[in-house]
């Protein structure tokens, strides 16, 4: 598809809202009404009291509040009795309950929990209370009968609620789905670590939990838990493989929630505590220090090793390689040692870390420069430039965007212009407008036709409207446009007004420089810039492109290794075949042996395949899967054959100029291939992609043909989880990480994968409502392994807070 | 039994002015369908607590976090957008829905909200409850993730 993206979420959900159709607003009422609406006067200036947990009275006070309203509703769930104002059950304010008395509360909960008094933990609760939990992938509500089994539980196993921190200041009950009374509860929240019988016996860290009280008068009336990383399944998966094989009869009942009476529940803990114990017995002790390393020598040659962040588009970082070898944490995997480099969340916040002639600079997202020798640690330096900084980058580099290796200035962007220099040290002042950035509203990078990345375009949104501007090489801005609201400006861009630089006549081949008119003019106007070209789809170590340019009776293509700057081969010569249209899309490359390549180019408006020997490029028959629709093709590489997937069918070929569609009905819906050791191919797919149900199921091949589970495959919380990345190492490993599990499972053979925890600080931050974060992916180059994610803090963008480095043991 | 008329014809007033927006941002949240019942489910609470919402200073924010929570009762995998109708756009790419529904919730509202329907930043971070820079770290973030998980480079 040859369609900018936003285009394509543009047009895919303007026909998506068409099709999803308004809320019938007139049924919305008709339901309400008669699902036990009724009208009571509360013309009366004083408010009832309230107590939480029943909306219907929350929605009749709130009612109340409102002198000069004369009637209020009440509402009843499925044929409820509606009480009157004067209901009886509810509970007058307590002016004298204040967040000193709330605060008590949650120490006596804790006091009584740690000292096993279940029954005195459950005479803190209101009658009414709710018991939710919830942690990064799913949430469950407890009835009252399952909550004290949930203590018991706890309890028998000898469970310690430790290292809490409550808030220092406890707050009035927020508002979140129903209106409540500020004046009658307070919410207090807790942080603490959950040691149970596991984590006890295997001396593994607490799992992190947070807890809400809504601390009422009454009692408490609502708890509510948000269970950190790792949670109860991520630390206790290894304890409970061990008893699946040693006592395969109480896999289950050590589980939680395995039980339906308190005795039950009371005896499943104690059994998980005696199991528990047993369990840790069989656990080899923490290795030591190996002797043979010499820690002085590593000091004086500390050597660098390098980081490239995948999932941060190219963001590279750098440690001393004796910090990495330094501080490790058992691992799993053999011999194999695990370290963690903690990045600072607030400097990946303001658009990624800059490379320097002298280490590392970045401006944090409040303005402030930061620089580093090492990307490990930091220091704030007094800015030389008036206004506030937006952000540093190389010339050339797109924020969180890919990175140029020709680029060879840095700029530095202020709100009073752009600053630029060679070397970080002597700085000179190149436009005084600068982009668009935090001030001001949307920014959006256009590359443009003359080099590789030109043209910026910004649409800058101020109080008094919106502008357009543009540049090249972000130096010298032009305002193009500049419009009294941005409603006319947005209709520009949807148009495409805006979009690319210069055009291209297919007849004479004459490039214009122009913006395009509109977005028809765009689709079928050809460009010499990176809309006509094609990469080789990351991640890659070389970048592959292959450019077409151009007249209709003079073509030349051109397949260049831009990572290396040379040319590995040229078509020349009138090819009507192609057409005018603009090629661009996916190029996937494949080595069929030690002198073919395969090079197939799809998305684009017609696909194409080509072969190279040498320095020849060949054009070949297009290939049947070249023309369909839809994402690029898998390829999978055997000792004599390459298969090409599709979402709908796939061929296989021996030499890459002809094709046999392969039997069969259904295929795999492939997400990511693997070939790991000894061709064996790992592929990670979604069987069930067309519902959207379910989560990414992992399928072996020896063949390329014959699909099949793993024996052994990684086994994951949830059906829920989807796959984030596969990679591998030149040791022969390889990894997977799973999206909200902080874990990487590894395997040699894409049969037995076996879970490596690895040592991501726990950090639940303070807003849970969104999880604590997503494994972004692993990658892999040579002896290292990064695991990359997103953790959010609650207050701004996700952040990459951990990078996990694999260093081969010495 | 009393019925208030100026209530309700205010009420209407502004849920058929809002209901687009509420209904697009928690479309974005929990896909198609289960963010159109949110909708729904979020316009009636509202309607029953109309002399509260209206009183708020951001009554869009306010219904919006309660149609969230509803919808997060019956959330219990990733939103589900509607497939791609190839005939009547055969320049999207088929694997778009799913791949915004594998965005972090934030990214995927931002993405949804601003370019899908058009919202501007301001608007977006007001029903965030955020600034605009965060949306537009969100968006560009977004962006290239859509992007590494539809392997395109425009």
């Amino acid at each position: 598809v040859n369609t900018p993206l936003t285009d394509q979420i543009r047009d895919y959900f303007g026909d998506a809202d068409r099709e999803q159709g308004a809320v019938d607003l007139a049924a919305v009422l008709r339901g309400v009404e008669e699902g036990g609406v009724v009208l009571v006067d509360v013309s009366r200036v004083d408010p009832p009291p309230v107590r939480r947990r029943s909306w219907w009275v929350g929605g009749l006070a709130a009612a109340a509040t409102v002198a000069v309203v004369v009637a209020g509703l009440v509402v009843t769930r499925n044929g409820d009795e509606a009480p009157d104002a004067a209901d009886t059950t509810l509970t007058p304010s307590d002016p004298s309950f204040t967040a000193e008395d709330a605060l008590a509360v949650a120490d006596e909960y804790f006091e009584r929990y740690n000292a096993g008094d279940v029954a005195g933990v459950l005479g803190l609760f209101a009658a009414e209370a709710t018991y939710s939990s919830r942690w990064c992938c799913d949430s469950a509500e407890y009835t009252p009968e399952l909550f004290e089994m949930l203590l018991e539980w706890d309890v028998a196993q000898g469970t310690q609620l430790i290292e809490r921190v409550c808030s220092d200041s406890a707050q009035p009950a927020a508002p979140d789905t129903e209106p409540v009374s500020a004046d009658t509860e307070v919410a207090v929240v807790c942080e603490y670590g959950n040691d149970n019988a596991v984590t006890q016996a295997g001396r593994l860290d607490p799992v992190p939990i947070r807890l809400t009280l809504v601390i009422g008068s009454d009692g408490i009336d609502e708890w509510s838990e948000f269970i950190g990383t790792p949670d109860y399944v991520a630390c206790c998966e290894v304890f409970g493989g061990w008893v699946g094989r040693n006592h395969p009869d109480e896999a289950v009942a050590i589980e939680f929630g395995a039980w339906t009476t308190v005795d039950e529940a009371r005896a499943g803990g104690e059994l998980r505590a005696r199991r528990a114990a047993e369990w840790a017995a069989t656990l080899e002790p923490s290795a030591e220090a190996d002797p043979t390393v010499d820690e002085s020598e590593s000091a004086e040659a500390p050597g660098v090793t390098t980081i490239e962040l995948s999932s941060l588009d190219g963001v590279v970082v750098e440690a001393p390689t004796d910090l990495v070898t330094s501080e490790v944490s058992p691992s799993s995997i053999g011999d194999l040692q695990w370290t963690a480099i903690s990045v600072d969340p607030a400097l990946l916040a303001a658009g990624g870390i800059v490379p320097t002639p002298a280490g590392f600079a970045v401006v944090r997202s409040d303005g402030q420069l930061l620089l580093s020798d090492d990307a490990i640690e930091w220091r704030s330096v007094v800015s030389p430039f008036p206004g506030r900084l937006n952000e540093v980058r190389v010339s050339g580099q797109i924020p969180l965007g890919p990175q140029h290796p020709q680029a060879a200035e840095f700029l530095m962007d202020t709100t009073e212009g752009l600053w630029v220099s060679s070397d970080f040290v002597t700085w000179n002042l190149s436009g005084t407008s600068s982009r668009a950035s935090a001030p001001h509203g949307l920014a959006e990078w256009i590359t443009g036709p003359e080099f590789l990345e030109t043209t910026f375009v910004s649409d800058v949104e101020t109080p008094d409207g919106a502008q357009l501007v543009h540049a090249d090489w972000s130096i010298d801005w032009d305002t193009l446009v500049l419009q009294v609201g941005d409603e006319t400006l947005r209709q520009r861009l949807a148009d495409g007004a805006v979009l690319g630089g210069n055009s291209w006549d297919a007849e004479t081949g004459i490039v214009t420089p122009a913006l395009y008119a509109s977005y028809e003019d765009f689709d079928t106007a050809m460009t010499l810039g990176d809309h006509n070209q094609a990469y080789e789809r990351p991640p890659s170590g070389v970048q592959i492109r292959l450019s077409i340019s151009g007249t209709v009776d003079d073509w030349v293509i051109l397949l260049e290794d831009v990572t290396h700057g040379e040319t590995l081969g040229s078509i020349t010569g009138s090819l009507p075949a192609l057409g005018p249209e603009d090629p661009a899309g996916r190029l996937s490359r494949v080595t069929l042996d030690d002198t073919l390549e395969l090079l197939a180019r799809s998305g684009g408006r017609l696909g194409a395949a080509f072969l190279l020997s040498g320095d020849r490029l060949e054009l070949v028959q297009p290939p049947p899967w070249v023309s369909l629709p839809g994402s690029a093709p898998k390829f999978v590489v055997t000792d004599d054959e390459v298969y090409a997937y599709y979402d709908s069918g796939a061929w296989r070929s021996a030499d890459g100029r002809t094709w046999q569609a392969l039997d069969g009905d259904e295929f795999p819906t492939i997400h990511q291939f693997f070939t790991g050791p000894g061709g064996v191919v790992v592929a990670a797919a979604d069987p069930t992609a067309a519902e959207l149900q379910g989560g990414s199921v992992l399928l072996r091949s020896e063949d390329g043909i014959n699909w099949a589970p793993p024996s052994q495959p990684p086994v994951l919380p949830s059906d829920q989880i989807w796959f984030s990345h596969l990679a591998a190492a030149e040791s022969g490993f390889l990894y997977l990480a799973y999206e909200t599990e902080f874990a990487v499972w590894t395997s040699t053979d894409g049969d037995i994968w076996e879970r490596v925890d690895a040592p991501i600080p726990v950090d639940l931050g303070p807003d849970p409502r969104f999880g604590p974060g997503l494994a972004m992916g692993v990658t892999s180059s040579g002896t290292v392994v990064v695991l990359a994610g997103e953790r959010y803090d609650g207050r701004a963008a996700p952040t990459t807070a951990w990078i996990i480095e694999r260093v081969a043991s010495r | 039994v009393l019925l208030n008329e100026s209530l309700i014809d205010s009420f209407t007033e502004w849920a058929e002015l809002v209901e687009p927006k509420l209904r697009h941002t928690l479309t974005a949240s929990f896909g198609s369908q289960l963010g159109k019942d949110a909708a729904a489910d979020a316009l009636a609470h509202a309607w029953v607590h109309w002399d509260v919402v209206s009183t708020n200073d951001n009554r869009l924010g306010y219904v919006y976090a309660v149609g969230r929570n509803m919808a997060r009762r019956s959330a219990r995998r990733r939103p589900v957008f509607l497939p791609v109708d190839h005939q009547r756009l055969p320049d999207v790419e088929p694997g778009l829905p799913d791949a915004i529904a594998c965005l972090p919730e934030r990214q995927r509202v931002v993405i949804t909200l601003v370019y899908g329907y058009q919202w501007t930043l301001s608007e977006v971070a007001m029903l965030l409850g955020t600034e605009k820079s965060t949306v537009q770290s969100h968006a560009e973030r977004g962006l290239a993730r859509l992007r590494r998980s539809l392997g395109v480079e425009l």
